[in-house]
């Protein structure tokens, strides 16, 4: 009588063993005493093996070994977001330029009062006539036809880098993720 | 409090809560060192290799992807930090523990063990503990961390096949010590 291998058993112990394979075994078992004796010592062993004794590491351990870690110069930092960081500087400079802008609107819309104005007036008139001074060269700059076009090329460029930038970090984020 | 998972702990590490790794450790020392026990059949040197597996865990937590368990990427550190002990110790070099004996000896072994041993559970303990180092590492991985062939396979680089075959025969070897002294009848 052929016997059953002990690949076949140590399938049947993993229950790998189905269909045909496992009526096969299971007829074969009925009628051989000597695979029986196997698959019983074979189940013995795999059932001991799950008993299998874990060693234990010393009390002090842990303690020990973050005192170590504690010691080592590496240490993991906060992540700082520096896009976002970016991101509300930008929005502060241009909610002042937006500020100073609607300033000096409300101010040549309003009709000029004679009388002796304070210094903090005279001051704000002085920087304000020098940024309109500044602002009308800019002007006057941009209002060739040839610079008003390299104007938009770059600014075209600009938003096309930041797009970038933007695409870049979010790519970074995933992958630490 | 409920319980983290390993993945929960890490990313509170890597934001700067160092304490956090504790929890690592706690989760990790007992099963890496039996690990570690059975590899390198030695209290002091396992206890140091899980010291320094942690700690070079620790400083590559960076380098973790998450497209694998943190356990495997754990376990792989611990058993290339032990094959580099055992190779620095010249006990036993990659090359021997890599490879697969074609003939697993255990009678003369198994008779003294079986003289010492009360019962089954302790002769097969005590045997474990007889078996060359990859096989009983490969049992400690399967049946104490409860991984699956293909991770064993990733952590100790053997293929699937081999560890299946040293999975087979560490239980054939011990079924038929077993077998020899009678401890079926004596259960059945």
């Amino acid at each position: 009588m052929r016997h059953i291998s002990d690949e076949i058993l140590n399938k049947y112990i993993d229950n790998e063993l189905e269909g045909e394979g496992l009526s096969e075994l299971n007829e074969h078992l009925k009628i051989c005493s000597s695979c029986l004796a196997r698959l019983k010592a074979l189940r013995i062993v795999d059932q001991q093996f799950r008993m299998m004794e874990t060693f234990h590491v010393s009390g002090d351990f842990t303690q020990n070994l973050m005192k170590k870690i504690e010691k080592i110069s590496f240490h993991y930092a906060p992540k700082k977001s520096y896009f976002f960081r970016f991101v509300v500087a930008l929005f502060l400079v241009l909610t002042a330029a937006i500020l100073i802008a609607a300033i000096l609107a409300v101010k040549a819309s309003v009709p000029a009062v004679p009388s002796e104005p304070a210094w903090y007036k005279t001051a704000f008139d002085a920087a304000s006539s020098k940024f309109s001074d500044i602002l009308s060269s800019y002007k006057d700059l941009f209002s060739s036809r040839s610079l008003s076009i390299v104007g938009s090329g770059l600014a075209f460029i600009i938003l096309v880098s930041i797009y970038i930038v933007y695409e870049s970090f979010k790519e970074a984020k995933g992958r630490l993720r | 409090m409920r319980n983290l998972s390993d993945i929960e702990i890490i990313e509170s590490v890597k934001r700067g809560n160092q304490a956090d790794f504790a929890l690592i450790i706690d989760r990790y020392k007992d099963k890496g060192f039996s690990l570690l026990k059975r590899m390198l059949r030695n209290d002091f040197d396992a206890e140091e290799v899980l010291q320094d597996s942690f700690l070079k865990a620790y400083k590559s937590l960076s380098f973790f992807r998450q497209d694998s368990k943190f356990s495997t990427w754990f376990y792989r550190i611990v058993y290339n930090s032990a094959l580099t002990f055992l190779s620095s110790k010249r006990r036993r070099n990659e090359k021997d523990l890599s490879s697969l004996e074609d003939h697993l000896e255990l009678s003369d072994a198994g008779v003294q063990v079986y003289a010492e041993s009360e019962n089954v559970a302790q002769f097969v303990n005590k045997m474990i503990e007889k078996l060359p180092e990859k096989y009983s590492t490969i049992l400690n991985m399967f049946y104490i961390d409860d991984m699956s062939l293909d991770e064993i396979s990733k952590i100790t680089g053997l293929s699937l096949v081999n560890v299946k075959v040293i999975l087979h025969r560490s239980r054939n070897a011990l079924r038929d010590m077993v077998l020899k002294h009678n401890y079926n009848e004596e259960l059945l």
